[in-house]
C-alpha cells in the first residue's frame, strides 16, 4: 500500500459523501484516521499517514449487515482494491478482507470489520462473509466492542472512536509483546504487531493533554464494566501488562517508536527515551489507578 | 579513572575534556565528615567549580592519557578570581545558566567568557580552548569565546607559543574567534590574538579581579571564604530585611541560621566591611540597603549552597509547569515549598511576569530525590547543556522560614530563597523590583 499525507478533514469529507447517508449509523471509523481527526489541530501540519480507514460496522455480529452495506456500496460504483480478492469456499485458507475505494477515486480505502459477538473469547475471529462474487472474510477482534462506547460524530455525520478507547482496545489485544508480525511493511520495516499496536497507544497519549490522560482510567473502568461483566475485574488489573512489557524491550521499543514516527507523530521525532517517558507517565496517569480500583492487597 | 571511595560517592562536575567520561561523580551529598581522612586516588587532575573542598582528597595528575574530567577547584578561597572578576564585569555581562559551559554571557548575546582561577600547564590551556572551540562550533552566532584565566606557572612567552600551537590545529572559523586575557608568571599580561579595546578592557578587570583576589582591595580585608555557615547567616539577614523585620540579635541570627557565634562574628565583620551591613543600638544587625555586592556573589555561589538540581521533562511534550505545580500541590513531600515565580507571585501580588517560566521548589536538608519521579515519571535531571528545566529543586541546609499558603497547602519559600530563584532565572528586573516591592511593603503576609 502506498502511503501519502492525507488531509483527516479531507478524509472524513469524502466518507461522508461518499457513503449513502443511511448507512453512516451503522459505520464507526477507528484507527489512526479516527485518532488523526480528533486530534486534527494539533496534527493539522503533518496530515495522517495512511489511505487505510478503518470502519467498524455496527453492531455487533452484524454479517448481514455487513453483506448488505458490501453489496449496497458495491451498486453505488465503489470498487474493490486490488488483494480484495474472493474466495470459492467459505473455508478457504485465507479469506480477504472487504476493502473497497470510493466511486471515482483511488484517494483511500474503506476496510469493513466486524464488532465482536458477545462472548467472542479470540482475539481476532474471522466471519465468512458471502457477497455475488465468492467468500470474503470480515475480521472481529475482541476488544474492538470498546471503541464503540463514547464515540464521537464529526459534523458530517460521520461516527468515530474516541482515543481513549481506541487505546484500551489496543493495549488489551496485546497483553505480553510475542512475536506476530505486521503482513506489510510499516515505514519499510516488519514490525512486532505489538509493537506498532503498542506505539499507537503511546501515540494517543502524548497528543493527549495530561489533564485528559488522568481521566481515561475512570472511563475504562466504565467501558468494562459495560462490555466485559463477568471479567472486568481481571482486564483492569492486567491493562498495563504489554506496556510494561515493552518498556523492559528496547528492540520492541524501537520498533514502537518507528512505528508513530512514521504515523501519527511524523512531526514530533520522538526518540526512545521519550516513548519511554511516555510510557511511564500513562501507567502513572491512568494504567495504575485502574488496577488499584480492583486491586486487593 | 579509578576511584577508591569506601562508600558510593557522587562529585559535582563540569566536564570539558575532548572525551566524555564514562561516569560522573557526585559527592554533593556527603558530609565534610564523610569525606574528611578518606583518600581518593583520581587519576586525572581536579578542580571543582565553587564549592570548598577539604584538604584531605589527594589527586595525582594524569602523564599518559588526556584527563578523563577534569574539575574546577574553587573554594572559597580559590573562587576569588571568578567571582571577583563576576563583580567586575557587571553590567556587561551576566552569570550563564546552570549547566552551561561557559561562566559569563555579555547581555548582547554575542559574547562568552571562560574565567579559570589557575591553567598549570599546557594540558589545562588545551582542555580549556577546546571547550570553549566546542561552544563555537555549537553557536555560530557567537563573536567571541574568552578564555580570561590566570597562569602562575606558565611564563607569556611559553603561554604565547602554547595558545598559538593549539589554535593552529583549529578550523579557522572558530580559531578567529577564540580569544585569551592572561595573567602569566609575576602576572604578565598576555593578550591573544591581539589587543582591542575590549580586550583590553577586559584584562583591566582581570588585573583588579587578581588584585581583589590577592586581598590587596583594602575593603576586603575580612577575606574569610564564603561557607555554607556563612552564607546561611548571610541568607538568614536577607530574608529579615526583606521581611522587614528590623534587626536581628547575634543569638537569634545563630539560632536561626545554626550557625556558631564565630560564624556569625565573621559574617557581619565581612558585611560590615563593605559596609552593606548597619548595627543598631541594641547590637541587632541588618542589611543598611540592599547588599548588591554580596548579592552579585551570591548570585554566582548559590548553587554550590543551595545544591540545586534541574530536572527536564524526557517525554517530549510541550513544558506545563502549571500542570506540574498542579501535581507538587497533590503530592509534595514533607519539608518541601515552592519558591520562584510562584512564590514572588505569593509575596507580591502585582509581581510583573506572565507565565510560570519553570518550577522552583526549595527542600530542607538533603532528601532523596525520588519524589520528583513520584510527581511525574518522565521528569529526569538536566544533563550538560540542557537549560531548560522545567523543575528545580534547591535542596537548602539552613532551617526554613516556609510561609504558609492560604489554602494550607504547600507552603512558599522563604523572600531569600525566592529572589535568589528570580536571579537564577535571569529575572534580573523583576528581582529587583521584588526587592523593591518587599521593602516598601506592597506584599501579602
Amino acid at each position: 500500500m502506498a502511503e501519502s499525507l492525507l488531509d483527516p478533514n479531507l478524509l472524513f469529507d469524502l466518507i461522508a459523501r461518499h457513503v449513502p447517508a443511511d448507512l453512516k449509523p451503522n459505520i464507526l471509523v477507528v484507527g489512526s484516521l479516527a485518532a488523526a481527526y480528533h486530534h486534527r489541530d494539533k496534527l493539522r501540519l503533518q496530515g495522517v499517514n495512511t489511505k487505510d480507514a478503518d470502519v467498524v460496522i455496527q453492531p455487533a455480529g452484524a454479517i448481514q449487515e455487513c453483506k448488505t452495506i458490501a453489496t449496497r456500496l458495491l451498486g453505488e460504483g465503489w470498487t474493490r482494491t486490488e488483494v480484495c480478492v474472493p474466495k470459492a469456499t467459505p473455508d478457504a485458507d485465507r479469506l480477504e478482507a472487504i476493502r473497497l475505494y470510493p466511486p471515482g477515486s483511488r484517494a483511500y480505502f474503506i476496510e469493513l470489520l466486524g464488532f465482536p459477538a458477545v462472548g467472542q473469547t479470540e482475539i481476532k475471529n474471522w466471519a465468512p462473509v458471502e457477497l455475488a462474487d465468492g467468500w470474503y472474510g470480515l475480521p472481529s477482534f475482541r476488544y474492538l466492542g470498546l471503541t464503540a462506547i463514547g464515540r464521537e460524530t464529526a459534523a458530517n455525520g460521520v461516527m468515530y472512536a474516541t482515543p481513549s478507547m481506541m487505546a484500551l482496545s489496543n493495549l488489551l489485544s496485546h497483553p505480553e509483546i510475542g512475536t506476530a508480525r505486521m503482513e506489510g511493511l510499516v515505514g519499510g520495516r516488519k514490525l512486532l504487531r505489538s509493537a506498532k499496536d503498542l506505539g499507537r497507544v503511546l501515540a494517543l497519549a502524548r497528543l493527549a493533554e495530561r489533564v485528559e490522560t488522568e481521566t481515561w482510567a475512570a472511563r475504562w473502568d466504565a467501558a468494562l464494566q459495560a462490555t466485559f461483566p463477568d471479567e472486568f475485574t481481571t482486564l483492569a488489573m492486567r491493562a498495563g501488562d504489554g506496556l510494561r512489557e515493552l518498556l523492559e524491550d528496547p528492540s520492541a521499543m524501537d520498533e514502537a517508536r518507528h512505528a508513530v514516527d512514521v504515523g501519527l507523530l511524523a512531526q514530533y521525532q520522538v526518540t526512545v527515551e521519550q516513548m519511554a517517558a511516555l510510557a511511564d507517565q500513562l501507567l502513572v496517569d491512568a494504567l495504575d489507578p485502574l488496577a488499584r480500583r480492583y486491586k486487593t492487597t | 579513572m579509578a576511584v577508591v571511595p569506601t562508600a558510593p560517592v557522587s562529585l559535582n562536575v563540569r566536564t570539558v575534556s575532548t572525551q566524555e567520561p564514562s561516569n560522573a561523580l557526585d559527592i554533593t551529598d556527603l558530609s565534610d565528615t564523610e569525606i574528611e581522612g578518606r583518600n581518593f586516588d583520581l587519576s586525572c587532575d581536579i578542580r571543582f567549580k565553587l564549592r570548598p573542598w577539604p584538604t584531605a582528597v589527594r589527586s595525582r595528575s594524569m602523564l599518559a592519557q588526556p584527563p578523563h574530567l577534569r574539575f574546577t577547584e574553587l573554594d572559597g578561597e580559590r573562587a576569588g578570581f571568578p567571582l571577583a572578576l563576576a563583580s567586575q564585569l557587571e553590567g556587561t555581562y551576566r552569570v550563564s545558566r546552570r549547566n552551561s559551559s561557559v561562566d559569563f554571557e555579555s547581555f548582547d548575546g554575542q559574547r562568552v567568557i571562560e574565567a579559570r582561577s589557575a591553567l598549570h600547564g599546557s594540558r589545562d590551556l588545551d582542555a580549556a580552548i577546546v571547550s570553549l572551540a566546542r561552544v563555537l562550533q555549537a553557536q555560530p552566532d557567537l563573536k567571541r569565546a574568552i578564555l580570561v584565566a590566570r597562569t602562575p606557572r606558565m611564563a607569556a612567552a611559553r603561554l604565547r607559543t602554547e595558545w598559538k600551537r593549539t589554535i593552529d590545529v583549529l578550523d579557522d572559523r572558530i580559531a578567529k574567534r577564540l580569544c585569551l586575557v592572561a595573567l602569566a608568571a609575576a602576572d604578565h599580561p598576555v593578550v591573544l590574538p591581539r589587543e582591542d579595546d575590549e580586550l583590553t578592557d577586559l584584562m583591566r578587570l582581570a588585573s583588579q579581579a587578581a588584585a581583589v583576589d590577592r586581598g590587596e582591595d583594602r575593603n576586603d580585608r575580612a577575606q574569610a571564604p564564603w561557607s555554607a555557615k556563612t552564607f546561611a547567616v548571610w541568607e538568614i539577614l536577607l530574608d529579615a530585611w526583606l521581611r522587614r523585620e528590623g534587626p536581628l540579635s547575634m543569638q537569634e541570627l545563630a539560632k536561626r541560621s545554626r550557625a556558631s557565634h564565630a560564624s556569625v562574628t565573621a559574617t557581619l565583620h565581612r558585611l560590615h566591611q563593605r559596609g552593606e551591613i548597619q548595627r543598631s543600638s541594641s547590637r541587632g544587625a541588618e542589611f543598611a540597603s540592599t547588599p548588591r555586592r554580596s548579592l552579585n556573589e551570591m548570585v554566582v555561589l548559590a548553587d554550590s549552597f543551595r545544591v540545586s538540581v534541574g530536572f527536564v521533562d524526557a517525554s517530549g511534550r510541550r513544558p506545563d509547569p502549571m500542570d506540574l505545580l498542579r501535581r507538587i500541590r497533590k503530592r509534595a513531600p514533607e519539608g518541601a515549598a515552592i519558591g520562584g515565580v510562584e512564590a514572588a507571585r505569593f509575596y507580591v501580588p502585582n509581581f510583573d511576569l506572565n507565565g510560570l517560566p519553570r518550577l522552583d521548589v526549595s527542600v530542607a536538608g538533603s532528601p532523596s530525590l525520588k519524589w520528583v519521579r513520584e510527581i511525574d515519571p518522565a521528569l529526569r535531571p538536566a544533563r550538560q547543556g540542557e537549560s531548560s528545566s522545567i523543575l528545580v529543586v534547591h535542596r537548602i541546609r539552613t532551617p526554613p522560614r516556609f510561609d504558609k499558603a492560604a489554602d494550607s497547602g504547600v507552603p512558599f519559600a522563604g523572600p531569600a530563597e525566592t529572589l535568589l530563584d528570580l536571579y537564577d532565572l535571569r529575572l534580573t528586573s523583576q528581582a529587583d523590583e521584588f526587592i523593591q516591592s518587599m521593602r516598601r511593603a506592597e506584599r501579602r503576609g
